[in-house]
């Protein structure tokens, strides 16, 4: 059980470097087609989407990973939280990771020590949608 | 809930109203058939009572606390008029908790912890703790007394988490002294001889508390617990803020040392390891040598 530890690490923080990008390289951009749609029918808007996983990644108790969803089979987005290095799956096994955002405080401390939720505010202007969009598509293709 | 009731010094007004809540209050019992009655409060018709929920006196009630409680009242119809929603926490009697002062200064325990981590953990992670544990017990208190059950369970999650930190916290800023004051020189007399006895020597009892404290995955805890039944020593982790009595109610915590990254990462990066190996030095044996004789006296 304690290797799966180091291995489910691995899986997350493979997603997660994907998951970002440079502001030259489009990071931050935000998504458009049917990813977009899908945001604003589900969460209301990219803002509401965006406040809410902030809230639940700076409410996360611990060490963890907040998750931008996607339901293969019920088709929905949804935003997660996992614990540790659980992978997203371990919250439902439709379960895809379009967006994941790494909280363990190595993640941040060093540059905004305690303060979480400056991180979260942050992180958005290098988060790289494309991919985002592109899993979206690939997965309910 | 009722734990925390229990500790709670509880006034006596709050406790009538309250009766429900507070265990060791027996229920009234009917002097024919001996089955419990539940007794409302009221003693007075309805269009007398305050426009508020507080109880009126009994007939029964001693002058001084009649007056007393008709003053507390005036207070409360005071405070509900002047568009307060409900009389601070301290007058319910909810108990508060404060952040504790350190013991030595922020840079004291150098270089085995800097002084800038001391002080974010201290003023920052400690006090966020106190603060929002306050707030979920307020949040608890008036729960309880809409008598909203799922709210209560709801909050059970915050204040394990942020109470939880906060007891680690105080007893962990007790475990670390200056090597100016002791911080770091073994144990001796009783805790001494279990140490020996338990684990064979104090360095191997370090060896098991740093291999635990490096293996934890994610934030939380490792412990030298005592058992005060068994009367044995054992090194415990505990995940994120959990205290050690979630590991067994008979555990009394001697030592605790935070492997939360907040506690080494601005000094020791991600080698934890380093951390452990380090803060030994500091360590304030004299302190876990008092509880381990306290506990068992």
């Amino acid at each position: 059980m304690y290797a799966i530890y180091h291995v489910a690490g691995h899986v997350n923080h493979s997603i997660f470097w994907k998951n970002l990008k440079p502001i030259s390289e489009g990071g931050g951009e935000a998504p458009h087609g049917k990813l977009g749609w899908a945001i604003d029918e589900d969460f209301g808007s990219i803002e509401k989407l965006i406040k809410k996983m902030n809230a639940e990644g700076a409410a996360l108790q611990g060490s963890g990973w907040v998750w931008l969803a996607l339901d293969k089979e019920a088709k929905r987005l949804s935003v997660e939280t996992t614990p540790n290095q659980d992978p997203l799956v371990t919250k439902g096994s439709n379960l895809h990771p379009l967006l994941g955002i790494d909280v363990w405080e190595h993640a941040y401390y060093l540059q905004y020590k305690n303060v979480r939720p400056d991180y979260l505010t942050n992180i958005w202007k290098v988060v790289n949608w494309k991919y985002a969009g592109e899993e979206y598509e690939k997965v309910l293709a | 809930v009722f734990l925390f009731l229990r500790q709670v010094s509880v006034p006596s007004h709050f406790r009538s109203f309250y009766s429900w809540a507070v265990p060791g209050r027996p229920p009234a019992q009917s002097a024919r058939s001996g089955s419990i009655i539940y007794q409302p409060h009221r003693t007075s018709p309805r269009h007398l009572d305050p426009p508020f929920p507080f109880p009126k006196p009994s007939p029964h009630t001693p002058n001084t606390l009649s007056m007393a409680l008709r003053t507390l009242a005036a207070k409360k119809t005071l405070g509900l008029a002047l568009g307060g929603a409900r009389p601070p926490a301290a007058a319910r009697g909810v108990a508060t908790f404060t952040l504790p002062d350190l013991p030595y200064d922020y840079g004291a325990l150098e270089p085995a912890v800097s002084g800038e981590i001391m002080r974010l953990h201290h003023q920052k992670h400690h006090a966020t703790y106190v603060a929002n544990y306050n707030k979920a017990l307020e949040q608890l208190d008036a729960a309880v007394s809409k008598g909203d059950a799922s709210a209560v369970v709801h909050l059970q999650s915050a204040i394990k988490f942020n109470g939880g930190g906060h007891v680690n916290h105080s007893i962990f800023w007790k475990n670390l002294k200056p090597i100016s004051e002791g911080g770091g020189e073994a144990p001796h007399g009783k805790l001494g001889w279990a140490i020996d006895e338990d684990f064979g020597s104090i360095e191997k009892l370090i060896k098991k508390m740093n291999a635990e404290g490096a293996a934890l995955q994610g934030s939380g805890w490792v412990w030298l617990a005592l058992d005060k039944e068994a009367k044995r020593l054992s090194v415990e982790t505990t995940p994120n803020q959990d205290p050690l009595v979630t590991k067994g109610s008979n555990l009394h915590p001697l030592l605790g040392i935070d492997v939360w990254e907040h506690a080494y990462y601005l000094q020791y990066k991600n080698v934890r390891p380093d951390y452990l190996t380090n803060i030994w030095k500091v360590v304030n044996w004299k302190y876990a040598g008092e509880e381990y004789e306290k506990v068992l006296a």
